[in-house]
């Protein structure tokens, strides 16, 4: 290579370092809480200590993310963009991650002695959504995705002496492998075809491609369009194997019920929320036309596929919320009570529209709460219980009031209905839906909405299963006392409070995602 | 129609606003007060007594009347045609272009009514510290009541629909909490669910004529020819549909003619702008449209007047309004007399600019309202159960308001509403005082001769009496007497379609025959209540005894039973001191909690009537004075040559061009002598018949006309005649309906549900035996089979990767189905 251009290129890797200092900071961090953790060895506060080191840790990456300057660039030669986008994101994650290092370090899943390794490989996910929600190169989509799941898988397998987690582990790295594999070939396919792997410059080419298609001979445009597809659906595959979306859903209740319940809440709200991002990144960025005044945008080069993300969320919620009716295992409960609000926030993918993208990261934010809290009261009930059985939750209102007012409300929310944050939520991701309906060709997306609704109702079922646990079933004789520490129960009360506020007073989070809609297209 | 082309000469401009940030503050202090009793209440009332609840609740509302009167002070300072505070909180709410805020607004007329409500709110939470002292859910009352003066700010500052809907809905639920406050009661707890149940028909026809103007309106923000300089603009050009998804964005993308946004909109204020201002072009859209064959705008006003058919108690949906007496006499006074049950009068003035352009809607309003004020001025002749007279009282007196805002003399309906407010509350809460006094003892039949012993009470009364009768002396008249007199002179109202110019001599007549009727049966409840001697203690003094702390009560009884009227005078004198004790003892509010067993109306026991504490006498000469000083808010033009006080003051916001004759000064001299004439009518009859409970005419009268008689007093059988076409069918539909769903539905349910199970089932055993199967069998083998089993430990991946790979191929064959 010309030392000339190498020149150019080392200089521009230098010079994007200035917007990267929230991914700096994770990675020296999650370096010096290994370290902290062996200097801490024999100390008797360390799991406090330690989370307090990796709170600081995350803190830090937030006051730089905070600091950095919201133009939006692409850095290290088109590997990664920062944009409104990506930020609106990594405030998330470093949320998730936040809650998550509070509920674990309370929780009894861990050992103190361990504790400090799950922290640091915690950051080390961090790390991954930050990419994934960044990434603009294939090969950077492939190492972000990589990264959050070789951490997960080890996390997944954290507690050693259980087969149950043994066998989750095993499972999601089996089918992590699959996916990657198959989306790795998907890319080597898009990079054939496109002659880049630079996700911005796809637009362009595709629309080359498809010019391409009227010239040529009929067999060879049809054999370059199924390559297209075959690609395309190959890539989504690692996606959709991230935020379990059917058919790449089925690691996803074993896993949940294996792992350890902290990052159990933490894989259903943080990797699934990057899964979203890095969706909207590749689909909205390269296979979406501009957005009009009207925040619409059309698919490019002929594929269908917000229809074909249209039907995967049907599928998705529809299976999801089914199979969710009968489970008794809480946590495998909302494991597909997980693949369902996927399966929601789809459609606010396949709506195409600034609304639809708006309402998918509405959603994420609400979800992240409601979601983790639901967890929190199922982490507080197992260690009193040591269970996980919906049986466990009779009579809860009694046993412990505040437990249970605080799960009733976070169930309401996930059902979607008023006032809490859910509702606003989904009334958002339906109303993306609604906007499209009065479109020419945009009839199928009543039928999406309409499914959408069923699910809903469906959804209330299950919810309401638990709700009629807690406050009408008597508890059991000899029920276990349900025991929660103050700060999990201040922890419930803020987000309980936090579901409330913003069911009735969405403001905020509307207008802090309208602001993040800008997306790095080149 | 011409008249009022002419009229409407001059050009309006948009509303000026002042933007304040204080506005939410009025309602907040009631809903604070109302939070913290209602979740610590109970906690509270144990723990200090029912001091703090009070102190709590009527702090509440003096703090909100102390930010109301700034905010009227500061009102005070614009501007007349400046005088609007806005306060906007945050957008609530933006779906395609309608944005909802949460809005404060404060015009001329919605700061009369807060001041109103927080005022006469005020005293009637002090009046409720005496009457409710013996209640035990004590902090329930509170905490209700306060919540109720946040719902009702809520529906008079709302600044949009969607809040005032809010708060109507809000004050429903809270007038249906209280007056099913003694809820272990069937009756009273079934008087609650009327209440509620007949709003409920109400609000139908408020909704749907909300959703009817929004419908109309909504043609008015597409592209037309005659818009926008003449020339057409294509919908999309005109940004008429595309979403918002901010405020911000939906107010800049509206199309703005002289400065009026046009477009979707739930405010009042834009409301009234986009109409008023010709140039929109939204009045003579909504103008242009029929529907069904009625003037879309007709069919607009009629709905909303349902709404307030149901809210204000109009014909005929006035039925829950009697049986709503039921709950302590307070939120009678309040909510059944001054506040709530005036929202459809507010609605409708709120609404003038809508109103003004249907003479039909107009003439319907009026006529309902002349209807309801003859009617039940008529039932009220022969109750004798003193709320009950006041109650129909109270419909008869909203259908004057509905008058005067039907025939489009709004400032005059809604100084009624005013006026009433005060008389009206004076008159419930001094027949509270009177029931509190004869031991809850409702039926004038068993009273009498209170004037000796409720001397403040007496006075008020008599004083609010002669208000609502209509003599100069007091504020009734002045309201009473311009309603009448606007609705002699109107001449444009519209009945199917006719114009019918008579249709106001009509309705004056009427009027004239309710105003004597009112006088008439107000004078003979005061007359049967306060004159002649105490009727009450037979059948009570007996077991007075066993349960009566004032030993001199059961003997001052006795002598009124005995008809020794001088003797019992003497007596009386005795009794006195007794009686001041429990004066004393209801005086300081802060005993009050403790003299829970005091036995001071020996609950049921009987004895003499008492004078109330002084909570209640101050708040009654208060009221009863300010029944008399707001008659110069009205003192007619006739008399000084300006404009009355509150019809200057409200002209701003009551812009709505109406038509009236005018007739010569004379012609209106006449008309308000008619009007003390039909007074004075109601109060001579009154005085002959009832005075002193001497007369044996009416006994003689009733024998006479014993069916007539019969009809009247059982309200023209109106709740029976409901009973058999609404209520029974009801029944019967629902008992059908519950048979239907018990044999069908549920099978139905039962089948899908059955079915929904069996996929589920099937669905899960998929994901349980098939592929945890197959995961299991791999990692068994894996782990278990180790080294010698990996041929079969290769095959299997293969058979397991299908799973995921079949579901690849299904998405990549689904591209190519799709179109």
């Amino acid at each position: 290579m010309d030392p000339k251009n190498l020149q150019v290129l080392v200089d521009v890797n230098l010079k994007s370092v200035a917007w990267f200092y929230p991914e700096l900071w994770l990675i020296f961090g999650s370096m010096g809480v290994f370290i902290l953790d062996l200097v801490w060895r024999k100390n008797r506060g360390r799991v406090r200590l330690l989370a307090g080191a990796t709170l600081i840790v995350l803190a830090c990456s937030g006051a730089a993310l905070a600091m950095q300057p919201a133009d939006a660039v692409s850095l290290f030669n088109g590997m990664i963009a920062t944009d409104s986008f990506a930020n609106f994101w990594k405030w998330l994650f470093l949320a998730a991650a936040a809650l998550t290092v509070v509920i674990s370090s309370g929780s009894q899943e861990f050992a103190p002695e361990r504790i400090g390794e799950f922290f640091a490989l915690l950051l080390a996910i961090t790390l991954g959504m930050f990419l994934m929600a960044s990434a603009t190169n294939l090969l950077m989509i492939y190492m972000a995705i990589e990264l959050v799941s070789m951490v997960s898988y080890v996390l997944v397998g954290y507690r050693r002496a259980d087969r149950k987690a043994h066998e989750a582990a095993l499972k999601y790295v089996i089918y992590g492998g699959v996916a990657s594999g198959v989306m790795l070939f998907g890319m080597s396919y898009l990079y054939g075809l496109l002659g880049t792997a630079n996700v911005t410059e796809f637009a362009v080419k595709l629309a080359a491609l498809s010019q391409g298609f009227a010239g040529a001979a009929p067999g060879a445009a049809a054999a370059t369009k199924l390559a297209l597809v075959l690609a395309t659906v190959f890539v989504s595959a690692g996606i959709g194997y991230k935020v379990a979306a059917v058919p790449w859903h089925m690691w996803c209740p074993d896993v949940y019920e294996g792992a350890p319940t902290p990052f159990t809440a933490f894989l259903s709200v943080g990797p699934k929320a990057a899964g979203f991002a890095l969706a909207i990144r590749f689909f909205f960025g390269a296979f979406a036309g501009k957005m009009g005044a009207t925040g619409l945008a059309d698919s490019v080069a002929g594929i269908p596929w917000p229809a074909v993300v249209g039907v995967i969320s049907a599928v998705t919620m529809t299976l999801g919320n089914l199979v969710a009716v009968v489970q008794t295992n809480l946590k495998r409960l909302l494991a597909y009570s997980s693949i369902a609000h996927a399966g929601y926030m789809l459609m606010g993918l396949a709506a195409v529209s600034a609304t639809g993208m708006q309402s998918v990261m509405i959603y994420s934010a609400i979800y992240l709460v409601m979601n983790l809290g639901a967890f929190l009261v199922v982490i507080l009930v197992a260690q009193s219980t040591g269970s996980e059985s919906i049986f466990e939750y009779r009579g809860l209102a009694r046993r412990h009031p505040v437990a249970a007012v605080a799960f009733a409300i976070f169930l309401f929310s996930l059902t979607g209905l008023p006032p809490f944050a859910g509702f606003m939520g989904k009334m958002y991701l339906f109303y993306a839906l609604f906007e499209r309906i009065g479109i020419p060709g945009g009839g199928w997306y009543a039928t999406l909405a309409l499914i959408g609704a069923l699910n809903t109702a469906v959804s209330l079922y299950y919810y309401a299963r638990i709700i009629r646990a807690m406050f009408l079933d008597p508890p059991y004789e000899k029920a276990a006392p349900v025991e929660a520490s103050p700060g999990g129960q201040l922890l419930l009360g803020a987000f309980s409070a936090f579901i409330l506020v913003f069911g009735v007073w969405w403001n905020p989070i509307v207008n802090w995602s309208a602001r993040s809609l800008q997306i790095f297209r080149g | 129609m011409e008249h009022a082309a002419h009229q409407a000469a001059h050009q309006l401009g948009p509303v000026l606003f002042e933007r304040v940030s204080y506005l939410w503050l009025i309602p907040l202090f009631p809903l604070i007060g109302a939070t913290i009793n209602a979740l610590f209440g109970l906690k509270l009332q144990r723990a200090y007594g029912k001091k703090v609840i009070h102190t709590v609740a009527v702090a509440a509302m003096v703090l909100s009347l102390l930010t109301a009167l700034y905010a009227f002070q500061q009102m005070l300072g614009l501007p007349a045609d400046h005088r609007f505070l806005q306060d906007t909180r945050w957008n609530l709410l933006t779906a395609g272009r309608v944005t909802v805020d949460l809005g404060f607004a404060l015009d001329q007329l919605s700061m009369m009514m807060v001041l109103i409500i927080t005022f006469i709110g005020t005293l009637i939470h002090v009046f409720s510290i005496g009457y409710m002292a013996d209640e035990q859910p004590y902090w329930r009352f509170f905490a209700w009541l306060n919540l109720f003066v946040f719902s009702m700010l809520l529906l008079v500052m709302g600044d949009n629909f969607a809040m005032m809907f809010f708060g109507w809905e809000g004050v429903g639920l809270c007038s249906y909490l209280l007056i099913a406050y003694y809820y272990t009661d069937p009756e009273k707890a079934a008087a609650g669910m009327k209440a509620f149940v007949v709003n409920r028909f109400g609000d139908f026809g408020f909704l749907a004529g909300l959703l009817m103007l929004f419908w109309g309106m909504g043609g008015a923000w597409t592209a037309r020819d005659d818009m926008r300089g003449g020339t057409y603009v294509p919908l999309p050009a005109l940004n008429a549909t595309a979403g918002a998804t901010t405020a911000a964005q939906s107010v800049a993308l509206a199309p703005v003619i002289d400065g009026v946004m046009v477009g979707p909109t739930l405010n009042f204020r834009e409301l009234r702008d986009q109409i008023v201002i010709e140039k929109t072009g939204v009045k003579k859209h909504l103008q242009e449209q029929q529907l069904w064959g009625f003037t879309l705008l007709a069919l607009i006003g009629v709905l909303l007047f349902v709404g307030a058919m149901g809210k204000s108690a109009q014909l005929p949906l006035y039925v829950w309004l009697p049986d709503a007496m039921a709950g302590p006499t307070p939120v009678s006074a309040l909510i059944h007399a001054a506040t709530m049950v005036t929202a459809g009068v507010y609605m409708v003035a709120r609404l003038n600019f809508l109103f003004a352009l249907s003479p039909t809607a107009m003439a319907w309003v009026a006529l309902i309202g002349t209807l309801t004020a003859v009617f039940a001025a008529s039932i009220g002749f022969f109750q004798y159960d003193i709320k009950k007279v006041l109650a129909y009282s109270t419909v008869s007196q909203l259908g004057f308001m509905f008058i005067g805002v039907g025939v489009g003399a709004y400032w005059a309906g809604v100084y009624h509403l005013l006026t009433h407010a005060f008389f009206k509350a004076t008159l419930f809460l001094g027949s509270g005082s009177v029931i509190l006094g004869c031991h809850h003892e409702q039926d004038m039949r068993k009273m009498g001769g209170l004037k000796k012993f409720m001397p403040t009470t007496h006075w008020t009364y008599l004083v609010a009496c002669i208000a609502i009768a209509g003599f100069p002396v007091a504020n009734g008249f002045y309201s009473k007497d311009e309603i009448l007199w606007k609705a002699f002179t109107s001449e444009h109202l519209t009945l199917f379609g006719f114009h019918t110019p008579w249709l106001g001599a009509a309705i004056y007549l009427a009027g004239i025959v309710a105003a004597t009727g009112t006088s008439f049966y107000m004078f003979r409840s005061y007359y049967m209540t306060f004159t002649g001697e105490y009727r009450g203690g037979q059948g009570h003094g007996d077991h007075g005894h066993d349960d009566h702390g004032a030993h001199a009560a059961p003997v001052a009884a006795a002598h009124a039973t005995a008809g020794h009227g001088g003797h019992g005078h003497d007596d009386h004198g005795h009794a006195a001191p007794a009686h001041d004790d429990h004066g004393h003892g209801h005086a300081v509010p802060a005993h009050a909690a403790a003299h829970d067993d005091h036995g001071h109306g020996g609950h049921h026991g009987g004895g003499t009537p008492h004078e109330s504490p002084r909570t209640i006498t101050w708040v009654l000469a208060t009221l009863a004075i300010g029944s008399v000083l707001t008659l110069f808010l009205g003192l007619p033009a006739l008399w000084t040559h300006r404009p009355p006080a509150l019809e200057h003051w409200l002209e701003p916001v009551l812009l709505a061009e109406v038509p009236f004759a005018s007739k010569p000064h004379s012609w209106e001299w006449i008309f308000q002598g008619l009007g003390v004439l039909a007074g004075t009518v109601g109060w001579v009859f009154a005085r002959w018949l009832y005075k002193d409970g001497k007369s044996t005419i009416p006994a003689t009268l009733q024998k006479k006309y014993e069916g007539a008689w019969t009809v009247v007093y059982n309200k023209y059988y109106v709740d029976e005649l409901y009973d058999a076409t609404v209520i029974r069918p009801s029944v019967f539909l629902a008992r059908f309906l519950s048979w239907f769903d018990g044999h069908v539905i549920d099978w139905l349910v039962n089948f899908a549900g059955w079915i929904t199970r069996i996929f589920a089932n099937i669905d899960g055993a998929i994901d349980k035996y098939l592929v945890d199967g197959a995961v299991n069998a791999v990692a068994a083998v894996t782990i278990e089979s180790g080294r010698a089993l990996r041929k079969v430990q290769t095959g299997r991946i293969q058979t397991y990767l299908y799973g995921a790979l079949a579901g690849g191929l299904a998405v990549v064959l689904l591209n190519f189905l799709i179109r």
